[in-house]
């Protein structure tokens, strides 16, 4: 009978097996994983897709297009769904090919569907089945993900995509005297002293930060030094505070949540660098998501009859929108498609203040309803055009509505304030509306100069990574066990030893799955690693307690086994030195590999070293010498 | 069935001098190496893309190296076929992601497919270059100051400094000297910089084992180190056969990373088993011997 007390090393053992069984494979709570792209073309033969899984998945689907004409037009069609309808929650089904015009086909959903349909959106509640009549539509269809075998999660080299490493653009100093209630102040005019937007400026506590490419560290010093504060070029930092950056990943991770970029995650790493990871999405679609700010403006342009200047007045900013309604075109009288609009609904603030400046600026009266000519000449009437812009740049010029005009002229348009924000393309409209939803950034990722980094690896070839890198993993492992056979000759030796170190990679994997690390090359070559200094450190311990002559009592087994126990423990905390400053220092990868390999010495040391030892007595002993 | 018995040396036939002397030569000459490639090309060692930057992409092009030539009117740095397979690593100095969204295209209008492809700014290649050797440094400084405070004696610890010291420039100058006779190139990347810091783990095992047995233990000299070496052996050539099967299968499945580790670490483990038993043992029994009797 083998007694457990005696025995607690490998009981130890046994448990951290089972624990990390259930963590590879058992449903923990929290593991989010995720949403999955299939890609299906339905054409010719095949014009069916019967979404089987859709009664759960599918609930609140909606299509999308991501190509230059946003249009799905199904002409003789049961459904038309007319445009963009990006609102994306849990799945959406995406079209992805060219430019899609379900030209003499039809968008079929069943009659037994209960269809909704509300400003373009399909939602698809129940079962089924999407056809496309005699043409051509690839559906991308992105559901929850399959979480696969185990609730391993997979990095960038193991699940391809596009991966984006950049810091943020900005400079700060610290240790300033801000007095209390002062930022407002010290905010425009340090503005004004830059010459830059008071959104490039952040006042916080004791730090000012600039977000703008074109202030240099010397010019930052001299505003500062100008607002009063005792500031050198040499006091300036580069980059953006902790807080800013915390601020940045966190926007830009609903931005990618809400653009269909499904599955990215966004993320920082030392040195201050922000990590954009997006699987099955190329670099171009990644790109611009990420540099771009999405500061959503309307501008108030107006120029007086005969003059030659036209004058911009900011009238509403993302600060003053309550809440956004679902994009859909705007038609003529004719029914044509002359633009898009996000309708939003204006905060209190925001809606006195609009209402007045756009009295003030004579949009309301006669010269300025329904007056909007941004590229008349001086010789024409005045032009009042409300401006969209999106970081800076114009995208929709709109004159002022005659409803609208009479609410805002009688104050009643205050009491619900709805307005339109119009665009030229549903894509605009769209970038608009999630730009409004999620706040604009406050700086973007610097992929113009300094340190950044853009990988694209194909999602297939990530995928055969994975399993190619579990191949050269076993057959290392054949290797090793095939050269502890050769030496020891017996069986009772060898076969412990070569399954306590897969008992190691194992629970390391659980590690893995518990921690939500997310596996890479660097972390396989990690796991073999340990593998080899897993063996190595078993090949001590038998040695040590084999080799020198009978093990005649439990107490030689013990001081033996103390003996090989000091080399280990020696070796372990020389492979802990070696790996930790990769930990703290920014190497690229090689954070990962570090603490695989940290974790893999310390569960080795810890569990599955000495549970080996017990194992051994247990063999070599008889039961009466223990 | 193969015999695997490790044998035991002689060594009373050699004098520390004739022991120590070949590690040390060879040390000296790996240092030479990289004076020389210094000398020949500005970096001790030569510089991946992951510590040179550029734009990096994997193609896969069925007619060929002259066909990618053709293909790019961007300056190509390198062309290395990938083994086994129609595939290419081209690089190319212009880095970006204007240029590397021109080159993708490119490939792509090409006909050729794009497998992966990377850009890294020459500031974020020289910081990780920067961060990599700190790192490197700051491993091999606290493992010294570990085996001299476990040792608390000047020999036996320098010795295992010495050999750590060596298993690590060796694989270095064996890079280097592949590069310079051009017949295979393995650049410095992070997976040999991980490489090169499993090495300082993997070579103080075998030291500190070697050590171990013949300062804290009874027993004459010569059987303490055949126990150790007995141990010793089979440890360093078990990893040395996991790492050969991990760089030969790696290679053939074309999977990155992989084999430059595998193959770095073969070096050193490799250059350890000289420097364990001819370097550390000389100066160990030296220090046993005459060390301590003076």
């Amino acid at each position: 009978m083998i007694s457990l007390r005696e025995n607690w090393r490998i009981v130890m053992l046994v448990a951290f097996l089972l624990a990390s069984a259930v963590a590879l494979v058992g449903p923990i709570g929290g593991s989010d994983p995720g949403t999955q792209t299939d890609f299906v073309e339905l054409s010719g033969e095949q014009q069916e897709l019967t979404l089987d899984r859709s009664t759960i998945q599918l609930e609140n689907t909606t299509l999308e297009t991501t190509n230059e004409s946003d249009t799905i037009v199904a002409s003789n069609a049961t459904i038309e769904v007319r445009g963009d309808i990006t609102d994306r929650t849990d799945a959406s089904a995406r079209v992805t090919n060219g430019s899609i015009t379900v030209a003499d086909g039809t968008l079929v959903v069943p009659s037994n569907a209960d269809i909704s349909r509300t400003q373009g959106t399909v939602g698809i509640p129940n079962e089924t089945t999407l056809r496309a009549e005699n043409s051509q539509v690839t559906l991308a269809i992105e559901r929850q993900a399959d979480s696969g075998l185990t609730n391993l999660q997979y990095g960038f080299d193991l699940a391809g995509g596009t991966r984006i490493r950049a810091p943020l653009v900005g400079l700060h100093a610290t240790d300033i005297d801000v007095g209390d209630n002062q930022s407002r102040e010290v905010n425009a005019q340090i503005a004004e002293e830059l010459g830059v937007e008071q959104i490039d400026i952040r006042v916080r506590q004791d730090t000012i930060e600039v977000f703008n490419d074109d202030v240099s560290r010397a010019e930052f010093a001299s505003a500062l030094q100008s607002a009063g504060y005792d500031v050198q070029a040499e006091d300036i930092n580069n980059g953006v505070t902790s807080e800013t950056r915390e601020n940045v990943v966190e926007i830009l991770q609903s931005k990618i949540d809400r653009t269909g970029l499904s599955g990215g995650t966004v993320t920082t790493v030392g040195d201050g660098l922000v990590v954009v990871e997006v699987p099955n999405a190329e670099p171009s679609e990644v790109r611009d998501t990420v540099s771009d700010r999405g500061v959503v403006r309307i501008v108030a342009s107006v120029r007086e009859p005969g003059s030659n200047t036209t004058t911009n007045t900011t009238v509403i900013t993302g600060d003053d929108i309550a809440n956004t309604g679902q994009i859909g075109p705007r038609e003529n009288s004719q029914g044509e498609i002359t633009g898009w609009e996000a309708p939003v609904t204006l905060n209190e603030q925001g809606a006195q203040q609009f209402q007045s400046q756009m009295n003030a600026l004579n949009f309301t009266d006669a010269r300025g309803i329904g007056n909007c000519d941004a590229t008349g000449g001086a010789d024409r009437a005045g032009s009042y055009c409300l401006v969209t812009t999106l970081d800076g740049e114009p995208v929709r010029y709109n004159g002022m509505g005659e409803d609208l005009a009479g609410g805002l002229r009688d104050g009643s348009w205050s009491d619900t304030p709805t307005f339109t924000i119009g665009a030229s393309s549903a894509e605009q409209a769209q970038e608009v509306k999630i730009s409004l939803e999620v706040g604009s950034l406050p700086t973007n990722l610097d992929l113009t100069g300094s340190e950044h980094d853009i990988s694209y690896l194909q999602p297939s070839l990530a995928q055969e990574f994975k399993s190619l890198s579990l191949v050269t993993g076993l057959l290392a492992w054949f290797g090793v066990a095939g050269m502890v056979f050769l030496r020891y000759r017996k069986v009772r030796v060898a076969i412990p030893m070569i399954f306590t170190a897969v008992a190691e990679v194992f629970i390391l994997l659980g590690f893995a799955a518990v921690s939500g690390l997310a596996l890479d090359l660097s972390h396989i070559a990690g796991l073999i690693a340990v593998i080899g200094t897993g063996v190595d450190d078993l090949i001590i311990i038998a040695d040590e307690i084999l080799q020198q002559g009978e093990v005649a009592t439990g107490r030689v087994f013990e001081s033996r086994f103390r003996k090989a126990f000091w080399v280990i423990g020696a070796a372990a905390v020389t492979t802990i030195i070696a790996m930790s400053p990769l930990t703290i220092l920014s190497v690229g990868d090689l954070f990962g590999f570090a603490i695989v390999t940290i974790v893999g010495v310390l569960i080795g040391v810890l569990i599955t070293r000495p549970a080996y030892g017990d194992i051994l007595r247990n063999l070599v002993l008889s039961e009466d010498q223990r | 069935m193969v015999e695997f018995e490790v044998p035991e040396i002689d060594y009373d036939r050699y004098s520390n001098r004739q022991l120590a002397g070949p590690p040390l030569a060879v040390l000296g000459f790996a240092l030479l190496v990289l004076v020389v490639y210094y000398l020949l090309h500005g970096t001790p060692v030569p510089l991946g893309f992951d510590f040179t930057g550029g734009t990096e992409m994997r193609i896969v092009a069925d007619e060929g190296q002259s066909a990618i030539r053709s293909a790019f009117e961007t300056p190509i740095d390198s062309i290395r076929p990938v083994q086994g397979s129609n595939e290419y690593i081209v690089t190319f100095l212009d880095e970006g992601s204007t240029s590397l969204q021109d080159l993708q295209a490119t490939a792509e209008a090409a006909g050729f497919e794009v497998d992966r492809a990377n850009t890294r700014s020459a500031a974020f290649g020289s910081t990780n270059q920067q961060n990599a050797l700190l790192g490197l440094a700051v491993a091999f400084a606290g493992m010294s100051a570990f085996v001299f405070l476990i040792f608390r004696t000047f020999v036996p610890s320098i010795a295992v400094v010495i050999s750590a010291f060596s298993d690590i420039v060796i694989p270095l100058a064996i890079m280097d000297l592949l590069a310079l006779t051009g017949l295979f190139e393995i650049n410095l990347s992070l997976g040999t910089i991980a490489a090169l810091l499993m090495l300082i783990g993997y070579s103080v095992d075998s030291d500190i084992l070697l050590n171990n047995h013949i300062l804290r233990r009874r027993g004459e000299f010569y059987e303490s180190t055949y126990n150790a070496m007995r141990t010793g052996v089979t440890m360093t050539l078990t990893s040395i056969v996991a790492m050969i099967v991990m760089t030969v299968v790696a290679t053939l499945l074309s999977i990155p990373l992989l084999p430059d580790i595998g193959l770095i670490l073969v070096f050193g483990l490799m250059a350890d088993l000289m420097n364990t038993y001819m370097l550390n043992l000389s100066l160990l029994r030296w220090y046993k011997f005459e060390g301590v009797a003076r």
